[in-house]
């Protein structure tokens, strides 16, 4: 697992940014070999999002070849309202990029089965390759997607009851009323995540800290569930100064000296790609 | 056109029984019951023709609808929904065949009808230009070589013709929705109305056929503007009843280069048999045309005003009503209660012998219509009365009407008072930005007070687009004195304005130092609330009307600067 430790907020954003941008552009997909990425909602990924869409209207970044796969979505609340994950991801992605309607995938809170709907989100993934990288954030308990902590770590996708410290802090968004917010929600599983090629998680501010150290310094356990990140084989968290404050000074200090070798080996002449494999070529 | 939502991808109830047919199947089989029962001597009335829909088949069904109603179109009979009876209906263009299926039943059993009854709203039948007659059999062939019947009765456009329309996006610019400028925006035009990018991405997964990007170029997109108060322009005037078809047609494809794309026709006062002609006329030709401005109702402006506030109308027509309402249905005619009644406003003096009981009763019957107050002697009181009668809005303020006085305002100071004593909302009031009507400092305050409640008006008069200088006004003449200002000839009495609506625009931002978008707000959406229609103008919200202007050379140093690019009327782009 890479822990990329950077300065602030905006800093992890730009490094997230700018990491998908180099790893599209690396795989350099097309129609038959489209880009798989899973994508999260909540504020931590406003400001990535805000960054990819800058690189799209620069002409950096073209989104013709990536197919999406949203981590969750609230249980019957209208596709339109404006707290939907539907509306979140128009908003602050989908609206300005040049992504296909087709290549989108949500699940759908309004479904008549859910319980189909999850097992077809899970065979729609299947059929287009499985996830190339995840990306997702992190809740204080140390939750990913909606799976809060109890969640099996071998989980998939299946409706989810909200934890209700997750509700009161959602009725934030529904005007104060606790009864507003939905009670229920479709969410990919600990398992679904952890199956994709990559996991990248971002985790900023001091509200996570004890949730990162959790997770990385102690065992893996479902009551952390992102812990799980520990057995993937390329997990990454990006994460700033104030997510590292419940962390011992040893593991700060390790992870950001073995970074600076990596950034040693990764400039002009690489011999490292994005991926961690050596190259013969210098060519980029 | 419509108004109502599209049509559901699924229909939730069995085909063809939708409430809207239910309750029709119900009407006519009333109808048929009640003509057995009185009218022996009538032949049995056969029941309706039963609705039925070929679902597996919707493509070819729209193709057979599509060719009938290309062959029914404007020059033929027009009859209503209603099965009780039948009269002629041409603002709503065409009817569907569904209710033509509902009304055949009452047509075969009273023949009559047809050759009487179809013209009951048209002046001389034979020679209208929007209808000819049509015999029973040549209906009847009609509908026989039709399908039987089409899914809601209000969808003119089948399911499978709305998934082919065309959706065009305008992007990398500002728009002015709501009332608010949204920076950096999208704006999505689909059939003529502004739809949901999010609904069409998620639902129909359907991307823009055609991309409009204004990258580089600092663009604004406002709703098309609304002027309530205009008497003619490009040398017509909407008085003269004998050319209406043409004035209408010609101003309102000329005020589309303005910006205007919906405005009220408006009538000076006249004698009863004026209106009597006129308003029937309007009301075949409100609605939208392809390149032309919508006409919406007409504006009445009196004729039960206050002489000596007559200002440019003629005396010998103002009269008052002392029986109420009657005497303004007497009037105006049966255009008044109409069910889609050309008449949109109606100005009146509030002191008027019976005018009170008359609005009261006015609004009871058709909440539609609004009455504005205007050519007024009235006090305060009296316009406070007047208010809660059920007047809601104000004819060019502070122009004939009494001054304001700071012992008793007149009816400027309704809108300083926040509740009039039953707690009605202040009203609209109408400002001639020219300059001229009301002094800058007038409009200041005015707009101060109640800023939410100004509308822009040109109250223009055929002069206006004109070059020269001597113009007629109704039975009067008028003269061009200067570039702005237009007088009853030999007097100093003001006689409408020569202004464009950008004009008026431009004069609000720097009379008022308003920003731009509150000055064009005034000309979008404060008179569409006003008159009830923001549900499909002047907000550019999902569902509304495609009608819009593309604005752009903005200046830093002036903020009233703006020059008009393009002009969209139902998401069509028009030429100028």
């Amino acid at each position: 697992m890479r822990l990329i430790i950077k300065d602030n907020y905006d800093d992890v954003c730009k490094y997230t940014s700018e990491y998908i941008l180099n790893r599209i552009n690396e795989f350099n997909p097309t129609p038959e070999r489209p880009f798989v990425i899973g994508l999260p909602t909540g504020s931590s990924p406003l400001g990535v999002y805000k960054k990819l869409v800058n690189f799209h209207r620069e002409g950096m970044l073209s989104f013709k070849n990536v197919i999406t796969f949203n981590m969750d979505e609230y249980v019957h609340l209208p596709r339109d309202h404006p707290e939907s994950y539907h509306s979140f991801m128009w908003e602050n992605l989908f609206k300005h990029v040049d992504i296909p309607p087709q290549n989108v995938n949500i699940l759908d809170g309004n479904a008549k089965d859910l319980e189909r709907e999850c097992t077809e989100y899970e065979a729609k993934i299947a059929a287009v390759g499985g996830i190339e990288l995840f990306l997702g954030g992190i809740g204080p308990d140390g939750h990913i997607a909606f799976n809060e902590p109890g969640s099996s770590l071998s989980s998939r996708t299946r409706i989810k009851t909200l934890a209700y410290e997750t509700i009161i802090a959602n009725s934030r968004f529904f005007g104060g009323d606790v009864n507003k917010v939905p009670k229920l929600s479709l969410t990919v599983g600990v398992g679904t995540v952890m199956d994709a090629r990559e996991v990248v998680i971002l985790i900023s501010g001091a509200g996570k800290a004890l949730a990162l150290a959790k997770c990385i310094e102690e065992g893996v356990n479902h009551m952390w569930t992102v812990s799980a990140i520990q057995l993937h084989p390329r997990g990454m968290i990006v994460c700033d100064d104030d997510a590292t404050l419940e962390l011992h000074v040893k593991t700060v200090k390790y992870f950001k000296s073995i970074e600076k070798v990596h950034r040693l080996l990764t400039t002009e002449e690489s011999k490292v790609g994005m991926d961690g494999k050596v190259r013969y070529s210098a060519t980029k | 056109m419509l108004s109502s939502q599209p049509p559901p991808t699924a229909p939730a109830t069995k085909p063809g029984s939708s409430k809207k047919s239910r309750n029709k199947k119900k009407k006519a089989a009333a109808a048929a019951a009640r003509n057995k029962s009185s009218d022996i001597s009538s032949p049995p009335v056969p029941a309706p023709v039963p609705a039925s829909f070929d679902f597996a088949n919707k493509s070819a069904e729209a193709e057979k609808m599509r060719s009938f109603f290309a062959n029914i179109k404007r020059d033929s009979v027009l009859v209503s929904a209603n099965a009780d009876y039948v009269h002629t209906k041409p603002s709503f263009g065409f009817l569907t065949n569904h209710q033509l299926h509902a009304v055949l039943p009452v047509l075969e059993s009273r023949p009559a009808l047809l050759s009487d009854r179809i013209f009951s709203q048209g002046p001389r039948p034979v020679d209208h230009p929007f209808s000819v007659q049509i015999t029973l059999d040549t209906l009847k062939e009609k509908m026989l070589a039709s399908p039987q019947t089409m899914e809601p009765e209000d969808a003119l456009m089948s399911e499978a013709e709305a998934a082919a329309e065309k959706i065009t996006k305008f992007t990398n610019c500002d728009v002015l929705r709501n009332g608010k400028i949204v920076k950096d925006e999208t704006l999505w035009v689909r059939g003529g109305k502004i739809v949901d990018p999010a609904s069409l991405f998620y639902e129909t997964e359907r991307g823009p056929d055609e991309i409009v990007d204004f990258k580089g170029r600092k663009t604004l997109i406002v709703p098309g503007f609304i002027d309530i108060q205009l008497n003619g322009y490009f040398g017509y005037d909407f008085a003269d009843t004998d050319k209406i078809e043409e004035s209408l047609d010609v101003v309102s494809r000329g005020l589309l280069k303005y910006g205007v794309t919906s405005f009220c026709p408006t009538l000076v006062s006249s004698p009863a048999e004026v209106y009597h002609d006129v308003l029937p006329k309007i009301a075949l030709r409100k609605g939208k045309r392809s390149g032309h401005a919508e006409v919406l109702g007409a504006h009445i402006e009196g004729p039960f005003l206050a002489p000596p506030k007559k200002g440019a109308h003629d005396k010998y027509t103002l009269k008052s009503c002392p029986n109420g309402y009657q005497d303004m249905l007497d009037c105006y005619g049966p255009s008044l209660e109409a069910a889609d009644s050309a008449v949109q406003i109606i100005t009146v003096a509030s002191e008027v012998e019976g005018m009170h009981t008359c609005i009261y009763e006015l609004k009871q019957r058709n909440k539609n219509i609004v009455v504005s107050l205007g050519h007024t002697q009235a006090r305060f009181k009296d316009a406070e009365a007047a208010l809660n009668c059920g007047a809601t809005m104000i004819t060019h303020l502070f122009n004939a009407m009494e001054p304001f006085h700071h012992r008793d305002p007149g009816p400027v100071g309704l809108i300083g008072c926040s509740l009039t004593s039953s707690g009605v909302d202040k009203p609209y009031y109408g400002i001639i930005a020219d300059g001229v009507h009301a002094d800058p400092a007038s409009v200041r305050i005015a707009y101060v007070a109640h800023p939410d409640g100004c509308i822009l008006v040109t109250d223009a008069i055929a002069a206006a687009g004109m070059e020269g200088d001597v113009f007629s006004l109704g039975t009067m003449t008028v003269r061009r004195i200067s570039e702005v200002e237009v007088v009853i000839d030999g007097t100093n009495t003001l006689a409408g304005s020569v202004v464009t609506m950008p004009y008026c625009i431009k004069n609000l931002v720097r009379f008022t130092g308003c920003t731009l978008a509150q000055a064009i707000n005034a000309a979008t959406i404060a008179p569409a609330t006003s008159i009830g229609i923001s549900d499909r103008k002047g907000t550019l919200m999902p569902n509304t009307d495609a009608d819009f202007v593309i604005l752009d050379e903005f200046d830093e140093m002036d903020p009233s600067a703006f020059s008009i690019a393009d002009v969209y009327v139902n998401g069509e782009k028009v030429q100028f």
